[in-house]
């Protein structure tokens, strides 16, 4: 047990730091690829969900030959606000897990970053998809889409559309983890008073994206003027990088509850 | 294994628990876990065993005081958001920290991909013998199984601070010897700091080299095992010639059964006490830590009752 | 097991001293390592590693290097005659003075060991 490079081998030294390192690798991969993992389980069930009522949506539509609603598209571009349920629910059973198997909060943290903008990314992508199909139904039937006040017109910009729902999906799954994470922490009235610091993020990606059942109202109201080019992706970015940055300052020291409350929490 | 076992120093250590001072989990608590030891920490419901035990895991930070952690024969260090301490430190607490929804094998993925020396060899053994289907989600197992599946994740971290925090709830009594003894065969072949706690002293209280007793907060002693077991003794025989050897002693217990009495004393016997009470046909006995245990919580918290 | 007085390695020490008396454990026999033991009786091990390295200071065990712990040669024959000294002394020294405080005359005693007590035992002594 006792040969001399095993008793030199000590938090500070160098062989130690490379272990850690690894761990650090090890935990970041583990805990995003659970987000992810866990996300997809549940979100394709969610994906079937949408399909289903866009196409009960659009039959009823053909039939009354009236089409004054965006038939799959609303239930696509409400993908975000299932990540942002689905960012309250995962992470609160990830982090005892997490720490009592050795790993850090920090390595928490770089893995649900990493978790949700692979999620945030793949559920942009689905919701892409969903959009242009729907959109290439509707010109099939000789339709016209009237573009509302949104930065990407249609669904055949599918380049924007594509960076627009991702930011938004990546957004609202990491603000989901604050409200959650922020609870978790400090628990009752505080916890509740701390919702709107996980909305400010959510402000900042609805008044520089522009799109969806928010923005676009939202924007005219706080009267922000319309945003192209650059600035869109720029803003939505922004509102990224400020949720991952309100994660972290969450989820630093955070303490694992003892087993009650993580039992009555998770269920 | 490649890492020495760890040792760990707690001092000062206070921890509250409400926005009151009076409020405390721990209270200056100053305490040494020796490297290389299976130690009992043994204290009632609400004692603090469980806040020790996650500061030591790094689940939370102390108030105040210092908690240190480290391989023997190296420097200790802080473990909170240390990555080489907290991948060398395996907390096990009462049913587990496992994904309660998803199957089983999913949790031990997770231990297996985080933990340097896991030994998925050692747990799937230890799973088949204690009879847990890995298939079915812990939500859905037994709270005996749920608790053995905890065991099994302890045993295969093969950490070397590894803290048991009643492990054992809801496990029938061959499970629990099954689990004590992967836990001796496991410790001696692959030797580390091994942290128990539990309410069946009883069977648990051979394994121990040192033994941890807190109350209220506070340690109340901190020794090796062979010198608590010395803390007790029990003498039987004739009453009449049992009462001299009892004057100056605390008497924990008494019982008669028509002229035999056994009473048990608090405090050595000198060997001379000792020759004198086998001659007078006395016979001595050893009292079990359970006893002295319930003896000295008791003490303990009636002394801060008669201080109000 | 082990529920005696004293601590736990010493009973642990006693308890194959006597196996050994009793030639349950041959001279030159091997005995359980001290992880078996620790794992048979559900012990610590250290506290098996110092019932084990307190015989082999006593010479009623060795160690060969790799192999484990074996019963010495003459181990029986010298915990014979320490027993036999310590028998007077710790044995028959306090029988001896319980007999004297119940007042049975050391010609009864004699009697009783060398079986020639025939006779239905009366009290022929006065009541204590």
């Amino acid at each position: 047990m006792s040969t001399p490079e095993q008793t030199s081998t000590h938090a500070g030294s160098q062989a130690a730091r490379a272990m850690a390192a690894r761990a650090h690798r090890r935990g970041t991969r583990a805990a995003a690829t659970y987000l992810v993992r866990s996300a997809w389980l549940v979100g394709a069930a969610y994906w079937v969900v949408v399909l289903a009522i866009g196409a009960v949506i659009l039959y009823i539509e053909l039939r009354g030959d009236d089409v004054s609603i965006s038939a799959v598209g609303g239930p696509a571009s409400s993908a975000r606000f299932f990540l942002l349920v689905l960012g309250i629910i995962l992470p609160l059973g990830m982090i005892a897990l997490h720490v009592s198997a050795g790993g850090t909060r920090r390595s928490l943290t770089h893995g649900l970053w990493a978790g949700s903008l692979v999620t945030g990314v793949t559920f942009g992508l689905a919701t892409t998809l969903v959009l242009w199909c729907g959109g290439w139904l509707f010109t099939r039937q000789g339709w016209t889409i009237e573009p509302e006040r949104a930065v990407y017109g249609d669904w055949s910009q599918i380049g924007s559309v594509l960076v627009v729902e991702s930011l938004y999906c990546t957004v609202y799954f990491l603000a989901g983890m604050i409200i959650a994470l922020a609870y978790y922490r400090t628990g009752g009235w505080l916890g509740t008073l701390l919702i709107p610091v996980a909305l400010v993020p959510l402000l900042v990606a609805e008044t520089t994206l522009q799109s969806g059942y928010f923005g676009s109202p939202l924007s005219g109201a706080l009267g922000v003027p319309e945003m192209s080019g650059w600035l869109v992706p720029l803003g939505g970015l922004a509102a990224v990088a400020l949720a991952a940055a309100i994660l972290q300052v969450v989820l630093r020291a955070i303490p694992v509850r003892p087993v009650e409350f993580g039992q009555s929490v998770t269920g | 294994m490649t890492t020495a076992p760890f040792g760990a120093e707690l001092r000062d250590v206070v921890v509250r628990y409400g926005r009151k001072d009076t409020e405390r989990a721990l209270d200056g608590v100053t305490l040494s876990i020796r490297p290389g030891t299976i130690t009992g920490l043994l204290g009632r419901n609400g004692a603090g065993k469980t806040t020790l035990a996650a500061l030591l895991a790094a689940f939370r930070r102390p108030t105040s005081g210092s908690v240190l952690v480290g391989p023997a024969g190296g420097p200790l260090d802080d473990p909170f958001e240390n990555p080489w301490v907290m991948m060398h430190t395996q907390l096990v607490r009462e049913s587990g920290d496992v994904w309660g929804d998803s199957k089983a094998c999913d949790t031990l993925d997770y231990y297996a991909d985080l933990r340097p020396d896991w030994d998925a060899d050692l747990a799937g053994r230890l799973l088949d013998e204690l009879e847990v289907d890995v298939r079915k989600s812990p939500d859905a197992l037994s709270r005996g199984k749920r608790s053995a599946l905890g065991a099994v994740i302890g045993l295969a971290s093969r950490a070397p601070l590894t803290i048991f925090d009643e492990v054992y709830l809801g496990m029938d009594a061959p499970s629990r010897y099954a689990f004590y003894d992967a836990l001796v065969a496991d410790y001696t072949e692959h030797p580390r700091t091994i942290l128990l706690s539990s309410h069946l002293i009883d069977e648990v209280e051979r394994l121990f080299e040192d033994v941890v007793v807190i109350d209220r907060g506070r340690v109340l002693l901190a020794e090796p095992a062979e010198d608590v077991r010395g803390r007790g003794v029990s003498l039987t025989g004739p009453a009449d010639t049992i009462e001299p050897f009892v004057a100056g002693h605390q008497v924990l217990a008494r019982q008669h059964l028509g002229p035999t009495s056994q009473v048990t004393l608090f405090g050595e016997l000198d060997a001379a006490q000792r020759a004198a009470a086998t001659q007078a046909g006395l016979e001595i006995g050893a009292v079990p830590l359970q006893d002295l245990f319930v003896h000295l919580t008791r003490k303990s918290s009636d002394l801060k009752e008669d201080a109000r | 097991m082990f529920d005696g007085p004293e601590p736990i390695y010493l009973q642990i020490a006693q308890q194959i001293r006597a196996q050994v008396l009793s030639g349950d454990l041959a001279e030159e026999e091997q005995v359980m390592s001290t992880t078996q033991y620790a794992t048979t009786f559900r012990i610590n091990p250290a506290t098996a590693a110092k019932a084990f390295a307190g015989l082999v200071d006593e010479g009623v065990l060795y160690k060969r290097r790799g192999v484990g712990m074996f019963v010495a040669t003459g181990a029986r024959e010298r915990l014979l005659a320490e027993h036999r000294e310590h028998y007077f002394a710790d044995v028959l020294g306090p029988a001896l003075v319980q007999a004297d405080l119940l007042g049975i005359p050391a010609a009864d005693i004699v009697d009783h060991v060398l079986g020639r007590s025939t006779t239905p035992r009366t009290p022929s002594y006065p009541e204590a």
